[in-house]
């Protein structure tokens, strides 16, 4: 009875506008009817003693704009102007003409969530189960029924919205506006039509109700004390699991969309500085391993970042860009520094370690140079052919010739003639980093592997002084430091996180008393003005006289 | 006989590090290249191939003049190699032209009155917000936009 049914409302009545006001065809095929002046736009035909109500500026989303480079993520080709209409056509998607509107944590049996969709009804949801429920069970019940009259109490401690609060509505309400506006008219049609049953005009009183309501406490209460509460169980009929699941979906993705409008907006009071903003889009940057040296355009085209959370801390696309620009600049720099302290790194290293791994008395240094002749360490221009081959030389002579006793006592000479300090305690720190002057000297190679590193750990546990552990310390230090600031960033997106939950619920209802004041014609406001004096079905009778003196 | 070295490129320090994205653009222009067309405009066919040449070019410019990351010879190498266009970055060192598109869009005799292009033309004077030029499909490169 509630479904939205776009008859020809204002086909018969075809008198005169309100100046300003003109009409026009919507490509749906919907007559509609635009004020030039005030820039409003309205499917009520609107009446001629009806002062506009509500005008409400009309915001621009402002759309990043990526300039520097016109090029840089996408190309420009989609930027064709949209005609104004489109976005004051109604959406018509799932059937459904309900939808939810919010949704609230039931206090005292937590997980269940108290969803209210747009026309009012009510069903409970517990997010660990994924149960849905039209009719709330009993035990839940009790507490729905104490939050309504908490929130009712709260309501009435609270002072009225404030007139200016109304103008920040954002654009992409507006279709969503209209159509409120839509079904609210053709509802009100209907009940003209239809005799006044007392079952209707209470779902019409209804309507009438969600429609004003602010903190949406007042509607159930009065709906029960006016309807003995038996429409409940055929509605729960006529909605099923699936539409349950629609309404949540629905629920996600508005909360989806508020996040992506507000993000940023109203957050400073949190604590979550763009700083912050920056540093996550950084984490997030290191956490994909971007190569820092690629560009901007590419990491868009790969798009891995998209999906993620973080990608929107930062507002605009050009924000982002700067942000990668400067971790990209750190990020290099950073791996030149590391590249410095390699770079002075004795070419006789990687040479030994492939005689090492490779060399054996029974071969020749030409063999061995022709078999290995692809390894970059033969390869490398800073290490001579004629020391190259010196090098394996002894190497093979040492493994050849010498006993294994004496391979030991050399490599102990070798460890003790390394002078203790710096390049120990580096050892110590991070693994594998020993003094370069162990491992360019060709006493290093002789013993196999792992009895070489027992050696040498047993060497430095016993031998070495202890280290003063100022790297090791450092670096505790620095990553201790990063814990903390990771910390502190968790707490301020949390506080984040609360302000635009606060200020999206603001938003929710401020869009909920603006949709009332366009559905509340001057109409709809005396009728309501009645109510008080003649009880419902009377006011609906007298609506209904009323617009059949205007046909 | 003597050992010939032939076809032998020594690559600069650093080279490795923007190789992949140096290799990463090629294979985008050679897949510009070889892409048919289909249905497009005529004037339509070279806007990929321009806006991976000045990707190519803006990539090398920026690591070099605006993040200082490579080394001049590794600059000078990149240009010698054709990997960006020296007359488009000898533009953009301009000022008035730090965000040029091409170099077709600022040569008078391509255009008629002897002018510039649409698009070198700033947004806020522009009649039509939105704009493809005809040469490169650039949408506005004047360097206040
Ligand atoms: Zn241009
Ligand atoms: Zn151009």
């Amino acid at each position: 009875m509630l479904k939205s049914t776009h008859k020809s409302v204002s086909g018969p009545q075809q008198g005169n506008l309100p100046a300003g006001w003109t009409e026009h065809k919507a490509p749906t095929g919907h007559t509609y009817y635009y004020n030039a002046e005030t820039k409003q736009s309205t499917y009520t035909r609107p009446v001629t003693f009806t002062p506009p109500v509500a005008q409400a500026p009309i915001v621009h989303p402002s759309y990043p704009t990526d300039r520097q480079s016109q090029f840089a993520s996408t190309p420009a080709s989609t930027n064709f102007a949209r005609p104004a209409f489109e976005k004051r056509v109604p959406r018509r998607d799932h059937g459904a003409n309900d939808r939810p509107k919010t949704k609230h944590a039931i206090p005292g049996c937590l997980p269940w969530l108290l969803v209210k969709t747009k026309l009012g009804r009510r069903f409970v949801h517990n997010p660990e189960t994924g149960e849905s429920l039209w009719k709330i069970p009993e035990d839940v019940m009790k507490w729905v029924l104490e939050y309504d009259i908490q929130s009712q109490r709260r309501k009435h401690g609270q002072p009225e919205k404030t007139e200016t609060e109304h103008s920040t509505r954002i654009e992409p309400h507006q279709d969503e506006r209209v159509e409120e506006t839509n079904e609210h008219e053709s509802t009100t049609v209907e009940a003209a039509k239809v005799e006044a049953e007392p079952e209707l005009a209470s779902d019409e009183e209804y309507e009438e109700v969600e429609v004003t309501d602010d903190e949406d406490a007042e509607g159930p209460s009065k709906r029960q004390k006016l309807s003995p509460a038996a429409d409940e169980p055929d509605q729960a009929a006529e909605l099923g699991e699936d539409d349950m699941a629609y309404q949540l979906a629905e629920m996600e993705a508005l909360e989806a969309d508020f996040d992506d409008d507000n993000a940023m907006n109203d957050a400073e009071d949190s604590g979550w500085t763009d700083a912050d903003a920056i540093a996550s889009f950084h984490s997030l940057l290191d956490d994909h391993a971007i190569d820092p040296f690629t560009t901007w355009a590419s990491v868009l085209d790969a798009g891995h970042i998209l999906d993620n959370a973080r990608y929107t801390h930062l507002p605009t696309t050009r924000a982002r860009r700067d942000a990668f620009a400067t971790w990209s600049t750190a990020h290099i720099a950073r791996a030149r520094a590391a590249k410095h302290a390699h770079a002075k790194q004795d070419p006789r290293i990687p040479f030994l370690a492939l005689l090492h791994a490779h060399a054996s008395p029974k071969l020749f240094w030409p063999e061995f140079r022709r078999k290995h002749k692809r390894a970059p360490a033969l390869r490398d221009p800073a290490l001579p052919d004629r020391d190259r081959e010196r090098l394996y030389r002894e190497h093979a002579a040492r493994l050849a010739k010498t006993p294994p006793a004496a391979l030991v006592a050399d490599l102990h000479a070798l460890l003790r003639s390394v002078p203790p300090g710096e390049e120990w305690n580096a050892a110590s720190s991070v693994h594998g980093a020993l003094p370069a002057a162990l491992q360019s000297d060709v006493r290093w190679i002789s013993l196999p592997a792992a009895r070489r590193d027992a050696l040498v750990q047993e060497f430095i546990a016993t031998q070495l002084p202890a280290p003063a552990d100022a790297a090791a310390g450092g670096e505790r230090v620095a990553a201790e430091a990063r814990q903390k600031d990771q910390e502190r960033r968790e707490e301020a997106l949390r506080g984040r996180r609360e302000v635009v939950e606060e200020a999206r619920r603001r938003q929710e209802r401020d869009v909920r008393v603006e949709r009332a004041r366009m559905a509340e014609g001057e109409e709809e406001r005396r009728r309501a003005l009645a109510v008080g004096k003649g009880g419902l079905v009377a006011s609906v009778a007298m609506g209904r006289e009323e617009e059949q003196g205007e046909e | 006989m003597p050992k010939v070295k032939t076809n032998r490129i020594k690559y600069p320090d650093g080279w490795e590090l923007i190789e992949p994205t140096l290799c990463e653009l090629d294979a985008k222009m050679r897949e510009a290249e070889s892409d048919p067309n289909d249905g497009k405009r005529k004037c339509e066919a070279f806007w990929p191939i321009f806006k991976i040449a000045h990707q190519k070019s803006r990539y090398i410019f920026d690591l070099y003049y605006k993040r200082n990351e490579i080394s001049k010879e590794l600059y000078e190498f990149c240009l010698e190699q054709g990997y960006a266009d020296r007359n488009l970055i000898a533009k953009w060192k301009k000022s008035g032209y730090e965000s040029l598109c091409c170099l077709r869009c600022i040569q008078p005799r391509d255009h008629n009155f002897g002018t510039t292009c649409v698009c070198r033309v700033p947004e806020h004077l522009r009649e039509e917000k939105a704009v493809e030029c005809v040469h490169c499909g650039c949408g506005g490169c004047a360097s206040g936009d």
